[in-house]
């Protein structure tokens, strides 16, 4: 990956960089590690160049830009099942964002950085949870309409996932990222409480609960793992 | 990789799929994020920043002992900024935007669908879900175009589809509005079925300078009204320093702020506290949702709204020429209504409307500008002898015309009406005669906010008035005084300050040294 800060660089050079840079990510290039569930977060770390992340905590957007590029899918990931809404996700992550960068110069390092803008983004979360009277919209079909469906039978993975994304919005908030943090992410309990703010036994009941929910939710149509 | 892990979980978990960022997200963010760069720091920022320090300082200094995450310094809260600040900006909102256009849609449950397949075996009606689309066009000239998509079940039981679409053509002063309804399973028509018109008349009326068109006689947008003009009164009742959140919302920028009032409890015994958490664009100034708490004291007060989301916000889209009208070249049928309402100059109308004064303010808030001055029969259509208010309805198709010309508009019955404008925002002067309806003098009797002043300048110096700011009662703020002739109702996006200066400004246009005939105004 192309490091972006360089202080006698062009404006016009770093805008067409950057631009190649969003262009590369949408197209998914820039996120390796998507895979099926089986990769941690932790892997991505180092990919990062540290010169970003100077420049970034420097106060420079576009490098701070680039971090969160880095780390965007699984942010997104976290944000879109707390909230279940893709126009409520952007709103969080764009909070979280702004809240981020302005804390950036006070991060000292001790935690992960993914760890911290994971925790940032909950908490960030919480908040757009907490102004919502009702809980978590499911993540209806509508929600992910333009998403591309992966399965091989599309139809047998639309009602898998469907059945597996309404057991999910049946947890509470604090139980679903619990399981999101440790199963999808690959986090260990340490980690996923400096996310959610609790300690790791807590994390470890939260996860053992959400785990015998979603299963008992699913019953005997589907069990867990058997999706295609 | 964590041995705490269930694979089978995380595998099935990733199969859930994961909505894309949409186009823009990160060059929005982008604009934000330079905003927020140390280099672009701001004196309100730095003010924040005090404030954050000083709640942060006190914060560490009572749990210094057991937190050690390095993620603190990121997690005091949403970004903040105070009270004042936000009143400042909203007072210069609208910034460069002329044009917005807001979208409401909401899932509703349907109940009480008669015979129709919905109805479950045991004879009860099970809920249908349906959808409610609104979409309001607003201009800063005033132009404005509604229209709504619903479904409803008619008086025959049957599940039926209604199209509204009103428009306002601000420069002509032109009201129009058409509708159709039809089963729900017979078309898919889009949100505004131009055509056919079916048999209904597009209707045509001249409006008079109050609120544009009776499209704020809905009960969402009546709410969303009276909130929008009560969000400045209701921040300049609360302390300056009282804390306000820097949010996005539908990715802009945003505030949000919980504003409080006290309503007189049910039954009349005692008061109840209740909260409206708003959140209000920051580029334009637009209420783009609002909840109400507690839920009990508004199920007392029915008729608002205990919540309001917009659900997309563009500023300046593209429209085709004419958006703030509906063509009439394919109607069958088109109803002209002319109220007698007629628009000039505070001379003009003043030399029509006496004994009935024209009312000037010399004091308006910063931005606002005189956008219309009108005269009108406040009877309206009520036909009586001595009224000249037209009535015609032309039949295109069916060449007939029926016109209803009334002669001899009684002077008596004069109401003069200014507008001021600035941004989206507006509010109104009306003059009526005394004795006459239609005012609100007794709306605000229930406000626990209403304040009796006596003014102290201008024309109506010494005079008493009303003020009272509540978005539960009529437009929101609101104040009510007399002079010897006339009643006078200032109500629209105002403080109660700007309220008292208004009133406390006006110059009289018109003969004032003219004796009133016998008996005007009992």
């Amino acid at each position: 990956m192309a490091v972006l800060c360089g202080a006698a660089r062009r404006p016009d050079c770093e805008r067409m960089a950057h631009e190649a840079r969003l262009t590369l990510w949408r197209s998914g290039a820039s996120c390796s590690n998507v895979d099926q569930g089986e990769s941690s977060v932790v892997e991505q770390e180092a990919e990062l160049h540290p010169a970003v992340l100077a420049a970034a905590r420097r106060g420079d957007p576009q490098a701070f830009t680039e971090v969160l590029m880095h780390h965007d899918r699984q942010l997104r990931l976290l944000a879109f099942r707390l909230l279940g809404d893709r126009q409520q996700m952007e709103d969080a992550l764009q909070d979280a964002a702004i809240r981020a960068f302005r804390a950036l110069p006070r991060f000292d390092g001790r935690s992960a950085l993914g760890t911290w803008l994971h925790r940032i983004v909950y908490t960030t979360c919480v908040d757009h949870l907490r102004r919502r009277s009702a809980q978590a919209v499911p993540a209806s079909p509508a929600a992910v309409q333009d998403m591309p469906d992966p399965a091989s039978d599309p139809l047998d993975r639309l009602i898998a996932w469907e059945s597996l994304a309404a057991a999910l919005d049946q947890l509470p908030p604090d139980q679903r990222a619990a399981l999101l943090l440790i199963d999808q992410e690959g986090y260990d309990y340490q980690t996923a409480g400096e996310i959610i703010g609790v300690p790791a036994g807590t994390v470890s009941s939260r996860v053992s609960n959400a785990r015998a929910t979603v299963r008992r939710l699913l019953g005997n149509s589907q069990r867990v793992g058997d999706a295609p | 990789m964590s041995a705490e892990r269930d694979l089978k979980m995380g595998r099935a978990l990733a199969s859930i799929p994961l909505p894309e960022l949409s186009e823009g997200f990160y060059s929005r963010l982008g604009e934000r994020l330079e905003q927020a760069s140390p280099a672009a720091a701001r004196p309100a920022r730095r003010r924040a920043r005090v404030l954050r320090i000083g709640i942060a300082a006190a914060a560490v200094a009572a749990v210094a002992a057991v937190v050690a995450f390095a993620v603190l310094p990121a997690l005091r809260g949403p970004e903040t900024a105070t009270a004042a600040e936000m009143l400042a900006s909203m007072n210069a909102a609208a910034g460069n935007a002329q044009v917005v256009r807001i979208t409401i849609t909401e899932q509703r449950a349907l109940h009480h669908i008669g015979a129709t397949p919905s109805a479950s075996p045991g004879g009860t009606a099970r809920p249908r879900p349906v959808t409610v689309d609104e979409q309001l066009t607003l201009s800063t000239a005033g132009d404005l175009r509604y229209t709504s998509v619903r479904e409803l079940v008619d008086a025959s039981q049957t599940l039926v589809r209604t199209h509204g679409l009103e428009t306002y053509d601000a420069r002509a002063h032109e009201a129009m509005s058409h509708g159709t309804t039809e089963p729900v399973d017979a078309s898919d028509a889009g949100p505004e079925p131009l055509s056919p018109y079916g048999h209904q008349p597009v209707m045509v009326s001249i409006e008079r300078p109050s609120w544009g068109t009776r499209v704020y006689s809905t009960y969402l947008l009546a709410n969303f009204r009276a909130l929008s003009n009560s969000l400045r009164a209701l921040l300049a009742e609360e302390d300056p320093s009282t804390p306000v959140e820097l949010v996005t919302y539908l990715g802009r920028p945003a505030w949000r702020a919980e504003l409080q009032e006290t309503l007189p409890a049910a039954g009349g015994a005692g008061a109840v506290r209740v909260t409206w958490t708003v959140t209000v664009d920051k580029e334009t100034g637009l209420l783009v949702a609002s909840e109400l708490e507690p839920v009990s004291s508004h199920d007392r007060l029915p008729g608002i709204a205990r919540s309001f989301r917009v659900t997309r916000l563009e500023v300046d889209p593209d429209l085709p020429a004419g958006w703030q009208r509906i063509d009439t070249a394919g109607a069958d049928m088109v109803g002209i209504f002319d109220l007698g309402t007629r628009f000039g100059t505070p001379e003009t109308v003043a030399a029509r409307a006496w004994p009935t004064l024209v009312l000037v303010p010399q004091e308006v808030p910063t931005g606002y500008r005189l956008a219309d001055v009108a005269t009108r029969d406040y009877r309206g259509m009520k036909r009586s002898p001595g009224d000249q208010t037209k009535y015609v309805v032309l039949q295109r198709r069916h060449p007939q015309k029926e016109v209803s010309v009334r002669t001899g508009i009684d002077a008596s019955t004069q109401r003069v009406q200014l507008r001021y404008r600035r941004g989206f925002s507006a509010f109104v002067v009306s003059i009526r005669p005394l004795g006459t309806g239609g005012g609100q003098e007794g709306g605000g009797a229930g406000a626990l906010g209403t304040q009796d002043v006596v003014l102290t300048g201008g024309y109506l110096k010494d005079a008493r008035a009303r003020v009272w700011i509540s978005p539960y009662f009529g437009e929101g703020p609101t104040l009510v005084t007399s002079s010897d002739r006339s009643k006078i109702t200032i109500t629209g996006d105002l403080t109660r300050q700007e309220l008292l200066d208004i009133a406390d400004s006006f110059t009289a246009v018109g003969d004032t040294d003219k004796p009133l005939p016998e008996g005007y105004g009992q």
